[in-house]
């Protein structure tokens, strides 16, 4: 008996020392040395009147409290940050990086050039304690951990669970316009489709635009309209397991027919493939168009060229009329890949980095981040929550909103990017209508998180992707024309991938994908 | 001396000494040739190799014509000679005489203000940046720009933008250029002009010749060195058509024609970041493009006597 509650003891003993060590880090830290940072420039600082964030006081009081003193060098751009890592002779410690967009490779080629270490947990309950209770979630980890079960960095912006914030892509309506012709905001195919048409007949000369020229690809390409037609997206989605590429699937026949009918009945412009975003912006704010994808902040920075009398609504993600509603729709992951923080193969001090990392984490480090410093860039509302003061909503210099919260919080740095935060930066109640209009989908359950293939296959994947890739755009532009036809060559257009290899893609897709589902972990 | 043979150190010992001066003169330019034309060519070794930056040129591994089987085997392989050949052919054919004829022109014109007004009118646009040019361009095709406009004046009824019709792009890429270079590029012929003797003229005008006798007899084989050499020199870049005009005015539906190698080789090269790939066909289109100077060279020794080696 005694034993017993000796032992009972000891393991109490050992589970509260175990406990307090997962929360031990304490700021400002002692005995630190510089750091050194690469980034991407947030050139939306310069809205705040700065041109480094060296300067932001965000940034400054990040490095006051923390004690750490940081080397910052920003880029203009993603690729000049890549030319700078593959011709440094020593590393940054630390750098960050949307890998899949700038990196041959993406992620996985970061690490297998070497560039990176491996994140194990016992050094983030260590040394990053406050950040590992945050991400230590399935819904996070799945994103986070490569094919091979580890991880390699530190996530860059991480939403909240159910946030709708990171559905920030879908169609846009001309609202005054819709009330005019008498219509609600459509959610069907159909309604979708007459509305187009009562909107042309009211004399709307180009009903549907896109915001720029490439956002036709991306609205089917991430499943707006494609639902209908019982398509998740025209690109890579997955059912219970399997993969699959929409613009190889049958159903995507039907997609382009509607697309082909929409061209030929003139609802949307001929020019699509050309047409940049200062056109679509006019045509949808003078009214010779009614609706358009696009950004979610293009529901406020177009409000100033309105015509009078006009107002804009963020719609539905288009369905048929016996779903619930839309498959898939536009959205980031769970945990961006925007500023995702890698600690370099050269770091000298990785438990600094990963302490200095960890303080946007901590109560006070997640509202620095998020809302900046109290009593200068914020306060706390009658409600408890943070509101922005006048310096950041109302700023005497006319520096605009998101200039200045940018500056003094670090929203565009790794973090939790909280709710109530971005619904302060949004200020059209528009949009936050929209966001939750935009994230009503099961997009979750089609998602293919990690879009690189198995490091083994990546040379021949690339070398059949880069073609049949080309082949399929310039294949739905032909056939949205018309100048393919869908009923005699959509056959040959199927017959063509085969032959280009669509087959081996879909062999390589679906061992990555296997590969990553038996690498994460489920509820 | 003739005949005796000079060892060639002590040539040089001797041409040194004498002309010390004159070669310090160009050791400059001799290690800038070294230092950043001759040492990159090094750099061509990572086509047989799979670069990664981290390793270095010489720590990547060996894969041997990797790159090339897959460029040549790509099923786009063909579209892209085809595109890269019409487009280069095609300002040979007619933005390579249009500077010439624009020179001859030029050269009858009596009233010297007039002559300069207009030189310098026409080769302003060659000194607007590409990325001006082209969305200057991109206007004046839109279906509201001028170009479309006269063209429905005529007879056309086009209600689209230029840039969205396959069999438009290289009449649209050829007469920009025509439109941009072709008065910098008659510089070069109105200085070859300026060189011939006025006698040879005079002597012409005794004969009984009138104006376009001597342009035909005096004037064009004055110049024909000039065109002879450019000729030689714009045959050796057939197979490479720049990829910034390219890229800046292809989209989904005009890149059955509009493609070309180096655009290609953009894509890969630098937006997927495949440096092997791209260092591959870039060797490939030099190899080739090397070959033409020679062959082109060769024929005109030949056939004119004129060459540039």
């Amino acid at each position: 008996m005694k034993k017993k509650v000796f032992s009972i003891l000891l393991a109490l003993c050992l589970v509260l020392s175990a406990c307090s060590a997962l929360a031990d880090v304490s700021y400002p830290l002692e005995n630190t040395t510089t750091i050194t940072i690469w980034r991407i420039l947030d050139g939306s600082i310069a809205d705040g009147g700065y041109t480094t964030s060296m300067d932001t006081p965000g940034f400054k009081a990040w490095c006051e409290r923390t004690g750490v003193q940081v080397e910052l060098k920003e880029f203009a751009d993603g690729t000049s940050l890549v030319l700078a890592l593959n011709g440094a002779t020593t590393l940054p410690d630390m750098f960050m990086l949307h890998a899949a967009n700038y990196y041959n490779g993406g992620i996985s080629g970061v690490i297998s050039d070497g560039l990176t270490i491996e994140i194990e947990p016992s050094m983030l309950e260590q040394y990053a304690p406050d950040y590992w209770a945050y991400i230590n979630k399935p819904i996070y980890m799945n994103e986070i951990t490569q094919l091979d079960g580890k991880m390699y960095y530190l996530a860059g912006h991480i939403f909240e669970e159910n946030s709708p914030y990171r559905f920030w892509r879908g169609l846009i309506w001309r609202q005054d316009i819709l009330d005019a012709i008498g219509r609600d905001v459509p959610q069907t195919i159909d309604e979708f489709y007459d509305t187009l048409v009562a909107m042309k007949e009211y004399g709307v000369e180009t009903p549907f635009v896109f915001q720029n020229k490439n956002y036709l690809r991306e609205c089917l390409a991430t499943g707006e309209l494609t639902s209908a037609f019982g398509l998740p997206n025209a690109a890579e989605y997955q059912i219970d397991g399997v993969w699959h590429y929409g613009a190889y699937e049958p159903e995507y026949k039907d997609l382009l027919t509607f697309m082909n009918k929409l061209y030929n009945e003139g609802l949307i412009s001929v020019d699509y493939l050309s047409m940049e975003e200062a056109t679509s912006r006019a045509m949808l704010c003078n009214g010779q168009a009614g609706v358009m994808y696009a950004n979610n902040s293009r529901l406020s920075t177009y409000v100033a060229s309105l015509t009078e009398g006009a107002s804009l609504s963020g719609g539905y993600v288009i369905h048929s009329a016996d779903q619930e509603h839309a498959m898939y729709s536009f959205a980031d992951p769970m945990t961006t890949s925007d500023d995702i923080t890698y600690i370099s193969a050269d770091c000298k001090n990785v438990e600094l980095c990963m302490e200095f990392y960890n303080y946007l984490f901590t109560e006070e480090g997640n509202m620095l981040r998020n809302y900046g410093i109290l009593d200068e860039s914020y306060t706390i509302g009658e409600d408890g929550k943070p509101v922005y003061t006048e310096l950041i909503t109302n700023n005497p210099d006319g520096h605009s909103l998101d200039g200045m919260a940018r500056s003094y919080a670090l929203i565009n740095w790794p973090g939790i990017h909280a709710n109530d935060q971005l619904a302060l930066r949004h200020p059209e109640k528009s949009q936050i209508v929209a966001y939750e209009r935009w994230s009503d989908t099961d997009h979750d359950k089609y998602v293919v998180i990690h879009t690189s293939v198995l490091d083994e296959y990546l040379d021949e994947y690339t070398d059949l992707w880069t073609d049949i890739n080309l082949y399929i755009d310039e294949c739905r532009a032909k056939f949205i024309s018309g100048e393919m036809s869908i009923e005699n060559d959509f056959d040959t257009y199927l017959a063509t991938l085969k032959s280009m290899g669509m087959d081996r893609v879909y062999e390589i897709k679906q061992i990555t994908l296997d590969a990553h589902n038996a690498a994460t972990i489920t509820e | 001396m003739q005949g005796r043979r000079v060892p060639l150190g002590k040539k040089v010992g001797k041409d040194l000494r004498d002309f010390g001066g004159a070669y310090l003169l160009a050791l400059p330019v001799i290690i800038y040739y070294i230092l950043f034309h001759y040492k990159p060519l090094l750099g061509a070794v990572i086509a047989f190799k799979d670069f990664k930056p981290r390793l270095g040129i010489w720590g990547s591994k060996w894969v041997g014509l990797k790159y090339f089987e897959s460029f040549f085997s790509s099923f786009y392989f063909e579209r892209l000679i085809r595109n890269t050949l019409t487009i280069s052919l095609g300002g040979l054919l007619f933005t390579f005489p249009c500077a010439i004829i624009f020179a001859l022109m030029i050269n009858e014109v009596r009233s010297k203000w007039f002559k300069r007004t207009i030189q310098t009118v026409s080769y302003m646009p060659h000194f607007i940046s590409l990325v001006v040019v082209c969305s200057m361009i991109t206007l004046f095709v839109d279906k509201d720009g001028f170009i479309v406009q006269l063209i429905n004046l005529l007879n056309g009824n086009v209600n689209q933008n230029l840039l969205n019709i396959p069999s438009a792009f290289v009449p649209i890429y050829i007469l920009s250029d025509i439109w941009q270079e072709t008065g910098w590029n008659c510089i070069i012929y109105l200085a070859a002009l300026g060189a011939i003797d006025p006698e040879l003229y005079e002597a012409a005008r005794i004969d009984g010749a009138n104006r376009w006798q001597q342009t035909l007899h005096v004037t064009l084989p004055g110049i024909a060195r000039t065109i002879m050499l450019l000729l030689i020199l714009r045959v050796g870049s057939l197979m490479s058509v720049g990829h910034e005009k390219i890229i800046l005015l292809y989209n989904d539906y005009t890149m059955e024609t509009a493609d070309v190698i180096s655009s290609y080789v953009y894509r890969r090269g630098l937006i997927n970041a495949e440096y092997s790939f791209s260092t591959a066909v870039g060797l490939f289109n030099s190899v080739i493009n090397f070959a033409l100077v020679v062959l082109a060279n060769f024929i005109s020794n030949k056939t004119s006597g004129y060459g540039i080696w």
